[in-house]
């Protein structure tokens, strides 16, 4: 549920484009950084270059000047003027357009005896005046003090000098004269014309102006340099975390565990568990120059800036997300949530409540749309109301009118429980609430049954009230006149007058006498009704029929008579059958009906049943538009079953004879019987002392049925409501003194009968015994 | 219903042939009636032929009964079937009929 929300929905475009945001700045920070680390480091090479051109130049000068002095030396020698003071002129000469800072001192010196064979040394040098920043010829040098000699630049010189006019750089040393600075003497061999080795000039290299300058290169606090020569494996500076310089002087480079020959430029190392980038450059003459900047320093800045812009970047692309969030929030969310509370509020059945959101526009016609919509809903609903109040007023006044219709139908079956010669159900479902047809039936005498179907030309409430004037208009007619077309007759001219709105009625009329089977019957109008004989099959009566009833005045109708047998059945039944539509518009039809009717045998309540489900089946749901009325009668000939008898005691021994007979016939077995005429007999004997208190003719109606299961005697009578059921039973269990006489009868009954019933129907009497034949 | 009415001293034996019903237990009362007039000290009845009784005989039964045992004579029933003995059972008569 929860991935449905806006909520959610908004959480995760917000969060995705936080994430994107978050990915663009840390490519643009990659990038820059990128950038950013190679411009230090070119910066850094730079510097190291630059230093590197210096010394470089430093060395070259040096190289010019100790040749423009072996070159001196000997064009004096191939002179020959062995003049001492001219040579020193010409060694000052050459030194005085120096800079000091380079060198401070120099000269040239030859090997013993060469310029005079008196004089074991000879040389003549320059040494700069520090005081009074002047060049002067120094004879120090030339003293026996000094002895040049033997020293050991001059020796190493000397030795290697093995190929004219090449230069000769020292191994770094101290000096001798009370100077302590390192320095670097430089030789250029002097040779006579012969090849051999005569002399050398000098030039020292006082390095401790250049130590100072490298050892004061600082790019970063801890960053420091390297200075060596590789030849003589001579460090020269290494400053590591400012020390002292001097410290590491004269080490070897093998000492150092970073270092190797192959160090490149850039190359990143590890010195005290610290990660530096090396810059480095190879000088002239196996000079080497390395600064070296911890990385961490080195990008210092670049990781600042970066660290600052990552944070502001985030820091504002968070608040943005949260103001966009909050933003939707309360623009969207809210409004959405605030119509739900209020929507349900509403159906939970609070009407007037107003819609208001002031939010947005878009929120607020949406609120103000709500509000006429409830504004419409009250109008309906108001409308409605009245139309549903009138609506209901109409049913309920249809409900009693059917009620009434209903009530002036005969609707309990058996209507006759005591009368066993036929057998008749009908029923009548209305269209509409109310209906124009009507069945209707009733006794002549003791053995003319009047039955009928009607139809009234319409339906709903003045079809209704037409039907129950004729139904009483044609019960009263044929009450009155024996002939039963002249009944009919007399009814038709009694409905044509009181028939304003031209109403008419088909009718069929029937009058059966249930002890011969004889049925007269009168068709006016209406449908041929089916008509089976005997056990044979249903079909259509074919003779012809008379004008409808309330059409014409003075029509004459005519009887016609048919001889029933045992079995012999009658379906009466309204269009509203025939014509039972389907939803394809087909029609129920004739046909069908007798169809139907033939297929299934049984009362007349199940046939009618059986064709109502058939009917209901066929029209498959569609509306049916008139009335269905029908009624089905099975002629059952002469009772065998039944006893009609005077309510007098004497009488026992007929009723005795009848059941004994009854019970032979039916094959009842003479333990059943003697129980059953003991039974029968306190009944009959009750009946006969009670039931009729003064009337003298009061009869009671016997009838058996036998089934396969039970034997069933009824007893009817038409005395006072008596149910002697509830009477309080007698305590058999009381002494002899205690005993009643009284109440042995009917509870001799209830124990020796399976079953016995009491009811009280159309002012009758009904007590019902039976027994059960399978135990 | 036929009645047979056999008397030794004061001992009376009344056989009773068919139905004893509500159409017949007045002939019954009848005889008895005669007998109680004059004092006796045994009453019989021999139902062996005696189909049925009903309330009605019941009835009669109950009252002999109770003027057997306020004169003090014996009263005592004889050959009665099961039909019969089923509706004494079933009253609760045969709580206080003699029946042998």
């Amino acid at each position: 549920m929860f991935f449905k929300t806006i909520r959610y929905k908004i959480l995760l475009a917000v969060c995705v484009s936080f994430l994107f945001f978050t990915v663009c700045t840390f490519v643009v920070c990659f990038v820059y950084y990128k950038n950013n680390k190679g411009m230090a480091n070119v910066a850094c090479s730079a510097i190291v270059e630059n230093y590197a051109t210096d010394i470089n130049a430093t060395i070259n000068r040096l190289f010019d000047l100790s040749n423009n002095l072996s070159i001196l030396g000997e064009v004096f020698y191939r002179l020959n003027t062995k003049n001492h003071k001219e040579l020193e002129w010409s060694v000052f000469k050459v030194f005085s357009n120096n800079d000091s800072k380079i060198t401070f001192s120099g000269g040239v010196w030859y090997e013993p005896y060469i310029i005079k064979s008196s004089q074991e040394r000879f040389c003549a040098c320059a040494t700069h005046n520090n005081k009074e920043n002047v060049w002067e010829v120094n004879s120090f040098f030339e003293s026996e003090q000094y002895y040049y000699l033997s020293r050991m630049w001059y020796m190493s010189a000397k030795s290697f000098m093995t190929q004219y006019n090449k230069n000769i750089i020292s191994r770094p040393y101290f000096g001798a004269t009370g100077m302590k600075e390192l320095m670097i003497t430089i030789c250029t061999g002097i040779f006579d014309s012969k090849g051999k080795f005569i002399g050398t000039s000098s030039v020292d290299w006082e390095l401790h102006a250049i130590i100072k300058d490298l050892a004061d290169i600082k790019i970063t606090k801890k960053s420091f340099v390297l200075f060596a020569n590789k030849k003589y494996d001579f460090i020269l500076v290494l400053n590591y975390d400012n020390a002292d310089v001097d410290k590491n002087i004269g080490k070897s480079l093998s000492t150092i565990e970073w270092y190797s020959e192959n160090l490149k430029n850039e190359t990143r190392f590890f010195y005290n568990k610290e990660e530096y980038v090396c810059f480095i450059k190879h000088l002239f003459d196996d000079f080497v120059l390395c600064i070296n900047v911890p990385t961490k320093e080195l990008y210092y800045n670049i990781h600042n800036i970066l660290k600052i812009v990552v944070i502001i970047f985030l820091l504002s692309i968070i608040l943005s997300v949260f103001i966009i969030f909050r933003i939707l929030q309360y623009n969207i969310e809210k409004p959405i949530q605030y119509l739900v509370e209020k929507a349900k509020e509403y159906t939970s059945g609070i009407f007037n409540i107003k819609f208001n959101i002031s939010s947005s526009i878009e929120f607020s016609i949406l609120a103000s749309t709500f509000n006429n919509m409830i504004a419409s809903i009250k109008e309906h609903a108001t409308r409605l109301a009245i139309a549903d109040t009138t609506k209901k007023n109409i049913e309920r006044e249809l409900k009693i009118a059917r009620t009434i219709q209903s009530s002036n139908l005969k609707t309990i079956f058996p209507p006759y429980p005591n009368r066993k010669e036929f057998d008749i159900f009908a029923t009548m479902e209305p269209a509409k609430e109310v209906g124009g047809d009507f069945y209707d039936f009733f006794f002549l005498d003791d053995n003319h049954f009047v039955f009928l179907i009607a139809d009234v030309s319409d339906k709903g409430i003045p079809a209704a009230l037409f039907m129950m004037e004729s139904k009483g208009v044609i019960k009263n007619s044929i009450e009155r006149f024996p002939l039963l077309n002249e009944a009919i007759e007399k009814a038709n001219n009694k409905l044509y007058k009181s028939n304003d709105a031209g109403f008419f009625i088909t009718a069929f009329i029937a009058i059966l006498d249930v002890k011969t089977g004889i049925l007269e019957y009168i068709n006016a109008g209406h449908n041929k009704p089916l008509l089976k004989l005997a056990s044979s099959k249903y079909s259509y009566i074919d003779t012809k029929g008379n004008v409808a009833l309330g059409v014409f005045d003075n029509v004459k109708y005519n009887t016609y008579k048919v001889q029933l047998s045992k079995n012999s059945a009658l379906f009466l039944y309204t269009d509203g059958i025939t014509e039972a539509q389907n939803t394809k518009k087909e029609f129920f039809g004739e046909q069908r009906l007798m169809d139907t009717m033939n297929e299934f045998s049984s009362t007349a309540k199940n046939n009618i049943d059986n064709l109502k489900n058939t009917i209901k089946s066929f029209c498959d749901g569609a509306q049916q538009y008139d009335d269905m009325t029908m009624l089905n009668i099975i002629y059952k000939s002469e009772e065998t079953d039944r006893l009609i008898v005077g309510a007098k005691v004497d009488n026992w021994s007929i009723v005795y004879n009848f059941l004994t007979k009854n019970m032979i016939d039916k094959k009842i077995k003479k333990e059943y019987q003697s129980k059953v005429l003991l039974a029968s007999e306190e009944i009959f004997i009750n009946i006969a002392n009670y039931a009729y208190e003064k009337e003298k003719d009061g009869k009671v109606w016997i009838t058996t049925e036998k089934t396969d299961i039970t034997y069933d005697i009824v007893f009817v009578d038409s005395g006072k409501h008596y149910n002697p059921l509830e009477k309080k039973e007698p305590d058999v269990d009381a002494s002899l003194e205690d005993r009643q006489a009284g109440g042995l009868g009917i509870y001799l009954v209830k124990k020796i009968m399976d079953k016995v019933e009491y009811k009280y129907e159309n002012l009758k009497n009904i007590f019902v015994i039976s027994i059960n034949l399978q135990k | 219903m036929e009645i047979k009415k056999v008397e030794k001293e004061k001992s009376v034996q009344i056989s009773l042939i068919g139905r004893l019903d509500a159409t017949t237990f007045s002939e019954l009362q009848l005889v008895l009636d005669e007998i109680f007039k004059s004092k006796i000290k045994e009453l019989v009845f021999d139902f062996k032929e005696l189909e049925y009784v009903s309330s009605a005989g019941l009835r009669i039964l109950l009252n002999a009964q109770k003027l057997a045992l306020n004169n003090s004579f014996k009263m005592k029933l004889i050959n009665v079937n099961k039909d019969v003995m089923d509706v004494f059972k079933i009253t609760g008569f045969d709580e206080f009929l003699t029946i042998e």
